[in-house]
């Protein structure tokens, strides 16, 4: 009983306090209703009314505006490339740091399958594809710069012994199967490194890159550009020099990209592209394991050099007429010098460790050629929504004579195994003229019927030919 | 071939022939010339085949390619083939 009577004179003093509480709270709400309600003295303005209205920006296929498949994955038409049904992976160099000094492995860290055999010196490229064929030079591959073969004869000697700066370069695309079909002869896949180019509109700037590292190293580039109006400029020159990890590893290269174009209207193009390189490097030649331990920096052939130039010059014209037809026509032109001197390993157990005779080389590529293209796009309207029709054809020719040269203490004096280039003699163990020709024309479809698409492509290779008219091989 | 399915992803197949045409050292390298009369090697060929899916399940994660690929390059002068399967 004294429980339960406690317990209620407690409740109801408790229900009085909440009582008063709640009270002060409504009368607390009442007041701020009254203060709100106020008509206030401040000063307001009304903005005008602002309408905005938008539409859907029509794209060249309902499947291209996906901004997150284009950070990896190329347009399925890309201008005159139908790249749909096939792995056709992008590189797009300004997600990743600045690649600096040779190091081709995180330049194509994105590329699964592509292996590179590293070389000492940027004067020769090794690449193949998930382990087919020989890497050395990339005889397996097709390496392309803008469209346009980068090898030093596309036909009779694919081999690799030029790459642009990355600093130049905007992206790598990787095109697997069907590649041939795109660009000609090969097996899969091809690389192509797409030029930096001034955006349209973009008003005169200056860039320079100026980085040091070990081993001596130095990297100098540097860009100017503009297109303001129709007039587009760009210029670009870099120098790299190293003195490199090995003995007789240092290189020098030295590398220009001049760009003008002229767009007459939007719809048109008239560009000229020119690439220049000269690189000049040493070969510390090949080691062996026990060589490795003993001395990891041991260079057999410290009298080894090589010096690679390289000259190209695009004229291109792009037209878009309206109705999703495009053409690109591109015309191209190629020197190119791979000079090379070569003697025997050191023998370090002979009485005279150096060896008695060294080889001069002497390869010049004189190569070019037209390549034209046209894109329709097809089917609008209709249930084949976002088809497309590419066709074109490429010629192409190429010369490449190749002498080599026997040097001797008899023949060229006591500092034979350091001849400097341009160097030759009597002794001509080989002298080639090798010419090389290609014509084709190819064909693409895409045509898509709902989710469903399906892509024939056809590539007729109208002549090929390789020969070597005069020879004399030792 | 391909299909499109779900958003921003695609289904593909491909078969596609390449070769590596007859270069210089084939017929005639620094050391060797091919004798009159003897047989030119033929071209390399290549024979690929993939089959995968890319694309982007969703936003903020990308797949560049589910493939898998069986790639033959076959050179004749040695009369030995290579067969690569493998995914990436």
């Amino acid at each position: 009983m004294f429980t339960k009577h406690s317990g209620t004179w407690r409740s109801s003093a408790h229900s009085r306090s909440l009582s008063n509480y709640r009270w002060f709270v409504a009368l607390a709400f009442l007041t701020l209703l009254l203060v709100a309600r106020q008509p206030s003295n401040a000063q307001t303005a009304e903005a005008g009314q602002v309408t905005v209205t938008g539409e859907p920006v029509p794209t060249p296929t309902p499947h291209d505006n996906w901004r997150e498949m284009r950070q990896h994955i190329m347009p399925e038409v890309s201008g005159t490339e139908i790249t749909v049904t096939k792995k056709a992976t992008v590189i797009k160099l300004n997600q990743q740091p600045p690649v600096e000094d040779n190091n081709l492995q995180e330049l194509f860290t994105k590329a699964p399958g592509f292996l590179i055999t590293e070389q000492h010196t940027p004067g020769q490229f090794n690449f193949s594809y998930r382990g087919l064929g020989n890497p050395q030079e990339s005889e397996f591959t097709l390496v392309l710069r803008d469209g346009l073969p980068l090898m030093s004869d596309w036909i009779g000697f694919p081999t690799l012994y030029y790459l642009p700066l990355p600093q130049s370069i905007s992206e790598i695309q990787f095109i697997r199967g069907g590649n041939s079909l795109l660009y000609g002869p090969e097996p899969a896949p091809v690389v192509n490194f797409v030029t930096k180019h001034p955006e349209p509109g973009s008003p005169w700037s200056f860039y320079t890159e100026q980085i040091g590292g070990a081993y001596g190293y130095y990297s100098t580039y540097n860009v100017i550009q503009e297109a303001v109006g129709p007039l587009e400029f760009r210029f670009d020159g870099g120098y790299v020099r190293s003195d490199g990890q090995r003995d007789n590893s240092a290189y020098d290269l030295w590398q220009t990209d001049l760009y003008v174009g002229y767009r007459p209207d939007e719809h048109q193009l008239l560009a000229l592209d020119f690439y220049s390189s000269r690189f000049s490097g040493g070969d510390p030649g090949r080691i062996t394991y026990k060589q490795f331990l003993e001395d990891q920096n041991f260079s057999p052939t410290p009298y080894n050099h090589d010096w690679v130039d390289r000259y190209t010059t695009v004229l291109r014209y792009e037209r878009d007429f309206g109705d999703g037809w495009l053409l690109q026509a591109k015309g191209w032109f190629t020197h190119q010098e791979i000079d090379a001197r070569t003697a025997a390993n050191l023998n370090p157990t002979a009485p005279n460790p150096f060896p008695s005779s060294t080889i001069f080389g002497y390869e010049e590529f004189n190569n070019g050629g037209a390549d034209i293209r046209f894109r329709k796009l097809w089917g609008n309207g209709t249930i084949f929504k976002g088809s497309a029709l590419t066709f074109g054809g490429v010629v192409y020719h190429g010369d490449a004579p190749f002498q080599r040269y026997t040097l001797t203490e008899e023949t060229s004096g006591p500092n034979f195994l350091f001849a400097p280039r341009g160097t030759t003699s009597d002794i001509i163990p080989l002298d080639q003229s090798r010419t090389a020709d290609y014509q084709a024309f190819f064909i693409e479809d895409l045509i898509r019927i709902g989710k469903f698409h399906m892509v024939g492509s056809f590539r007729w290779i109208m002549k090929t030919s390789t020969s070597i008219p005069r020879t004399r091989p030792g | 071939m391909g299909n499109d399915f779900g958003d921003r992803n695609e289904t593909y197949f491909s078969a596609s022939s390449g070769w590596r045409p007859t270069r210089f050292f084939d017929i005639a390298g620094t050391t060797r010339t091919i004798a009159f009369g003897e047989e030119i090697p033929d071209p390399f060929k290549s024979l690929d085949f993939e089959l995968g899916v890319h694309g982007t399940p969703f936003k903020g994660f990308g797949m560049t390619s589910v493939s898998f690929g069986c790639y033959l390059i076959t050179e004749p002068r040695r009369k030995t083939s290579v067969t690569l399967i493998s995914s990436s």
